[in-house]
Order: structure tokens, then C-alpha cells, then sequence
């Protein structure tokens, strides 16, 4: 069940969703780990909507679950029709498929990409074996374990149990996080310690590695050898980056639950594998989930700086590079002047 | 300003001192600025984004400006996360492995040096970081939280006692909410871990205060701070009709406790545990 909301789902929800941004255009470089991604965004969409519905409204849990349930259909439904089109124009396409040259080095890019998920395997393992959870400064756990017993959003303080005084700030109720666990909670009949901790996190890293995935593809669209190192040294680097909080590795095998481990790991590597594929429609995704699960400057987030601090670079470079090439386009005339001369 | 700037230089200190991380980005970035152009063209607007986040993460006042823009609630090392530290190592390492491939392509023993090569590589980035042991005593944790987790299955009756409210050490405390949404508690993880009172408005009040206060001298001395008679009052009014207390408890102050209370504490798990009527 849990497989098929972190894979089915968001699969289908972001191959409907990719239909829609980018209709009939060639769509080549959108993989399947685009359409994953994309899609378990729209889910943080979706639980946002409903949260923030049942929060305002002043509605039970179950009343919010019932309304993501609803809106889950609804979207399954949109985004079904849109992909049965794709694969229509498809099968039509088939026949003028081109076919891909044989790969000579496949072989040296199969054990890559071995290493790659040896190494991801033992990564796994580990995490749900030792289960070391880094709990400072977090309450997801006892958030879920409140929503679950007492059918409330925000109105039982999950410190103690006991009913809220003065309440939460309201910058931290619009965050959905804890509830689309609960939710998936509730739905698979795993306990808040079961998927927080040791569900959530594998699933957080997988994805993860998808959006490291897409930066490779990014970075080596045409070498999948250097794609296979590279995710070998990305796997590496969250493995041995995981000595203090705030370090990439830290996040994804100690804290991968928490909203700031899924900005981290998750949704800035996908920002800028779109951005370095110049995808910009998708980005805005991503801005719209970190704001749904982070508490960021009034909808503010990383995401977003990263986008507008990345095509700003994007501008700059090229300027850099024409006043670079106009300096020695006259550097050369000067020097031909002075040989004619 | 002037503190937020403060914390930016300390947490660059810090940033530094547990892992070698920021130095490898550092010569990841000297590598592609140095390398031979051709090399960095197709990746010149990730460089350069790069090597412009870096330097803004590391200056204290711009960094500052940043830790403003992430919002006060975050700490200083949450800046990096504008910068892909791990993607731009990950490139460096890469395009070297590839131009050092090639190089050894055709020499003797071609394949002997690029094992050696990818070795040494992977050796580099291993010894930048602590593979497995973070800075935090996890292990310890777990064990708590096992320990935790018998001691509530007895005092809950394999879940079938709903109706608690649990004043209990604080490293029974501390995972209690975790394990069982049903146990209510007089105070909760955020009276010692700070960083949890910024989810709400909520504060503690004197009697709370008062009684992990009690609490916390009961485990370090073996005895309370305060009449036991006040702190007993005090939970009860705070509805606990479960009460834990240390092993290492005195026992003229586990004495004057039962006959306080009029019941008898029994033995659980190192703890002596008293069931009050709610």
C-alpha cells in the first residue's frame, strides 16, 4: 500500500502532470524520475489543500482524510485521461522511433551503476536496522501519534496530550507534513514510529537519489558512464557526509521525515536538475511544496532563491562570455592589423 | 544584525570543525576555476552560482542577510543548502576521474592505475567525513527509547490503560509521546529541548516548572527539591494518576512518598512506580 502511494501514485500524477505542462512539445528528456517526483509534489499539494481546508473549517482528521482521498480521485481520474492521450500519440509515434546506436562502454556504465545500488542497498539496511533518529528540536512522531488518537489537526498540544491554550502560530499550522503521514498512517495501518522513522526516510532517500538522478542527467545527458560515477560519488558523499545536522548525508539518514531533510534532499536537487535543463514550469512545483512542509519567509524558501539566483547566473555567464569573446574578437583584429601592418 | 552576525561567524567555525565537507568543496571549486576552460563551459552557470553562494556563505555578513532570509529559526548551517555542495563535489570528482581515465588510457598496466585512480578518489572523500558516526550519541538514544517502550507496556497493560497521565525522569519522558498518543504527560520534551517551544504559543506554568525541577534533583541526589508533600499536591492537580520515579531514590524519601501517598511503590524495569487513583 505505502509502495503504491511512494511509487504508482506519483508516478501516474506526474506523467499526467508533465502532459499538462508541456502538451504535444517533445518530451525526451522527461524520465520517469521527473514524473515520480513531480507527482509526489502535487500529493504535498493536495495534503495542503485539504490541511489547510480542515484547518480553517475547524474539521476532524477524518474529515480531512476523507477530503485528500476525494481530491485523490479526482486527480488519479485527470491525470489517467492525460496519459492514455500520451501513449495514444505514442503508439503512433512508434514507428518513426529512431533506434539508439549499440553503447560501447555499457558494460563499464553497468557496474557503475552496480556499485551505485550496492551501495544505496547497504544504505537502506542500515537505516532501517540501527533506526538512529535524530529527534532534537522535532516532533513529527508525537504530532502523527496525536492527530491518530484524538482525530484533531493542531488542537492537542503533542508534547503532553493535554489541549492547547493559546495555540500554534499560524506560519507553522499551514504546514501539511505531519498530516499526509498520519493520513498514511491511518491508510496503511502502520504505527506514527513505524512510517515516520523507519518508512518515510527509505522512501526519502530513494527520492533523493532520483533527484540527484536527474542532475547527472542534466550535467551528462549523453555519458551514462559519468552519470554512473557520479551518482557513485553522490551515494558516497551522503554516506560520509553525515557527521553534524545540516549536512546533506545528516538529513537523509537521520532525519529524512522532517521538512527541512525533504527541501534538502528531494526538492533543491530537483530544482536545479530542472533548471540546468532548462525547465522552468516544474520549478515553481517545487517552491510551491517547500512552502507546504517549511517554514520559510512568507512562502520564500530556498527553492525559490535558488531559481532566480540560478537564472541570474545564467544571464550573467552569458554576458561574461560575450564580453569575453568580443575582447578577443578585438584582441585578434588588433593583432592582425598589427601583423598587416 | 550584530548577533546574527556573531552567529555566522561561530557557525562557520563550527561548520568547519566536525568534517572536511566545505574544504572539499572549496578545492572542487579551485579545480574547475583552474582547469582548462573547455572542461568547465557546459557547467559554467552552476560554477559560477557556486562560487558565488560559497563565498556569501562563509562572509559573516552576507551570510547574515541569508540567515535573515531563511527566517531567525533556522540555524547558520541551514545556508548552505543554497549551495550544492553535494552536486558540484560530485562534478568535480567526475570530470577528474574522466580526464585521468583518459590519460592512463593507453599506458601499461592501464588498468592497475585507474583502479588506483577511482581508489584514491573514493579514499579522498571518505576521509572527509565520519561515515556512520555522527556527532550525537545515537546509540545511547536507541537504547532509551527500548527501555522506554518495556516500561510502558507494563505500566499501560499492553495498551489496554488509556487513562494515563505519566510524571516520570525525563529519559523516560522523552519518548513516551513517541511510543503511546494516548499517555497524556504534566510537561513534555520541550520543558528541556528549547528548540520545540517555537512550534507554539504555549508555556509552562509554575507548577510544571516546579515539578521537573523536582524530577531532576530526584534522579541526580535521590531526593526532591522541595516538600514532597507540595510537588505530590502539585501532580495531582495537574490530573498525574501515574507517577515514576528513580531507582537511586532515597529510601526515608521513598518511606515518607508511600506513606504520603497511601499506597506502596512497586519495582519496574529500575524504577519505582506508584498508581494513583484518578
Amino acid at each position: 500500500m505505502i509502495y503504491l502511494f511512494c511509487l504508482l501514485i506519483p508516478y501516474l500524477l506526474g506523467r499526467g502532470a508533465m502532459r499538462a505542462f508541456y502538451g504535444k512539445s517533445p518530451t525526451q528528456d522527461i524520465t520517469c524520475a521527473d514524473s515520480i517526483l513531480t507527482g509526489s509534489m502535487i500529493i504535498i499539494g493536495l495534503a495542503e489543500a485539504a490541511h489547510v481546508g480542515a484547518v480553517v473549517l475547524g474539521r476532524s482528521f477524518s474529515d480531512c482524510k476523507i477530503l485528500f482521498l476525494a481530491g485523490l480521485v479526482v486527480l488519479l481520474l485527470v491525470a489517467g485521461v492525460l496519459v492514455v492521450i500520451e501513449m495514444r500519440r505514442k503508439k503512433q509515434e512508434k514507428t518513426a522511433a529512431r533506434v539508439l546506436p549499440p553503447n560501447p562502454r555499457q558494460k563499464e556504465e553497468q557496474i557503475l551503476f552496480f556499485a551505485f545500488g550496492i551501495m544505496v542497498l547497504i544504505q537502506v539496511l542500515l537505516m532501517i536496522t540501527r533506526q538512529k533518529i535524530y529527534t532534537a528540536g522535532d516532533m513529527t512522531v508525537e504530532t502523527v501519534n496525536t492527530m491518530l488518537v484524538t482525530d484533531t489537526i493542531y488542537q492537542i498540544n503533542p508534547m503532553t496530550g493535554q489541549a492547547y491554550a493559546l495555540g500554534m502560530p499560524m506560519r507553522l499550522k499551514i504546514l501539511c507534513l505531519p498530516t499526509l503521514y498520519a493520513i498514511l498512517c491511518d491508510l496503511c495501518g502502520l504505527s506514527a514510529v513505524q512510517l515516520v522513522w523507519t518508512v518515510v526516510p527509505v522512501i526519502i532517500l530513494l527520492g533523493s537519489y532520483l533527484a540527484f538522478h536527474t542532475v547527472a542527467r542534466a550535467l551528462f545527458a549523453e555519458d551514462g558512464v559519468k552519470r554512473g560515477f557520479f551518482m557513485v560519488l553522490v551515494a558516497l558523499l551522503l554516506w560520509v557526509g553525515d557527521y553534524m545536522y545540516g549536512m546533506d548525508g545528516f538529513g537523509v539518514q537521520y532525519a529524512g521525515f522532517r521538512g527541512v531533510s525533504v527541501r534538502m534532499a528531494i526538492l533543491l536537487p530537483y530544482t536545479f536538475g530542472l533548471i540546468l535543463r532548462r525547465k522552468w514550469k516544474p520549478v515553481v512545483l517545487c517552491i510551491l511544496a517547500e512552502a507546504c512542509i517549511v517554514w520559510t519567509l512568507y512562502g520564500m524558501g530556498a527553492c525559490l532563491f535558488v531559481a532566480v539566483a540560478m537564472a541570474v547566473s545564467g544571464l550573467l555567464g552569458k554576458k561574461l562570455s560575450s564580453c569575453e569573446n568580443r575582447f578577443r574578437k578585438n584582441e585578434k583584429l588588433q593583432g592582425g592589423e598589427e601583423d598587416s601592418r | 544584525m550584530r548577533e546574527l552576525i556573531r552567529n555566522a561567524w561561530l557557525g562557520w567555525q563550527s561548520y568547519t570543525d566536525n568534517g572536511k565537507m566545505a574544504a572539499l568543496l572549496l578545492i572542487a571549486l579551485l579545480l574547475l576555476w583552474l582547469g582548462r576552460k573547455e572542461i568547465r563551459k557546459p557547467y559554467h552557470t552552476l560554477v559560477l552560482y557556486t562560487t558565488v553562494m560559497t563565498f556569501a556563505c562563509i562572509c559573516p555578513f552576507t551570510a547574515a542577510v541569508l540567515m535573515g532570509y531563511q527566517t531567525r529559526f533556522y540555524d547558520y548551517q541551514w545556508i548552505w543548502e543554497l549551495v550544492p555542495v553535494t552536486i558540484v563535489i560530485a562534478l568535480t570528482g567526475t570530470l577528474l576521474w574522466t580526464e585521468l581515465m583518459k590519460k592512463y588510457e593507453k599506458q601499461r598496466y592501464a588498468g592497475w592505475k585507474r583502479i588506483g585512480i577511482t581508489a584514491l578518489l573514493i579514499a579522498l572523500i571518505y576521509l572527509c567525513g565520519r561515515m556512520g558516526n555522527p556527532v550525537w550519541d545515537a546509540d545511547e538514544e536507541v537504547r532509551k527509547r527500548e527501555e522506554t517502550a518495556k516500561v510502558l507496556e507494563i505500566i499501560t497493560e499492553n495498551g489496554k490503560n488509556t487513562d494515563i497521565n505519566l510524571w516520570a525522569p525525563q529519559g523516560v519522558m522523552e519518548y513516551v509521546r513517541v511510543l503511546d498518543g494516548n499517555i497524556r504527560l504534566p510537561y513534555g520534551r520541550n520543558m528541556w529541548d528549547p528548540a520545540l517551544n517555537g512550534y507554539a504559543y504555549d508555556t509552562y506554568g509554575e507548577k510544571e516548572t516546579m515539578l521537573y525541577r523536582w524530577m531532576a534533583n530526584a534522579e541526580e541526589t535521590g531526593e526532591g527539591d522541595a516538600v514532597i508533600e507540595t510537588a505530590m499536591d502539585m501532580a495531582r492537580e495537574l490530573g498525574v494518576n501515574h507517577i515514576l520515579l528513580p531507582g537511586n531514590l532515597q529510601p526515608e524519601v521513598l518511606a515518607e512518598l508511600e506513606q504520603y501517598l497511601g499506597i506502596s511503590a512497586e519495582k519496574l524495569e529500575g524504577y519505582y512506580w506508584f498508581r494513583m487513583e484518578s
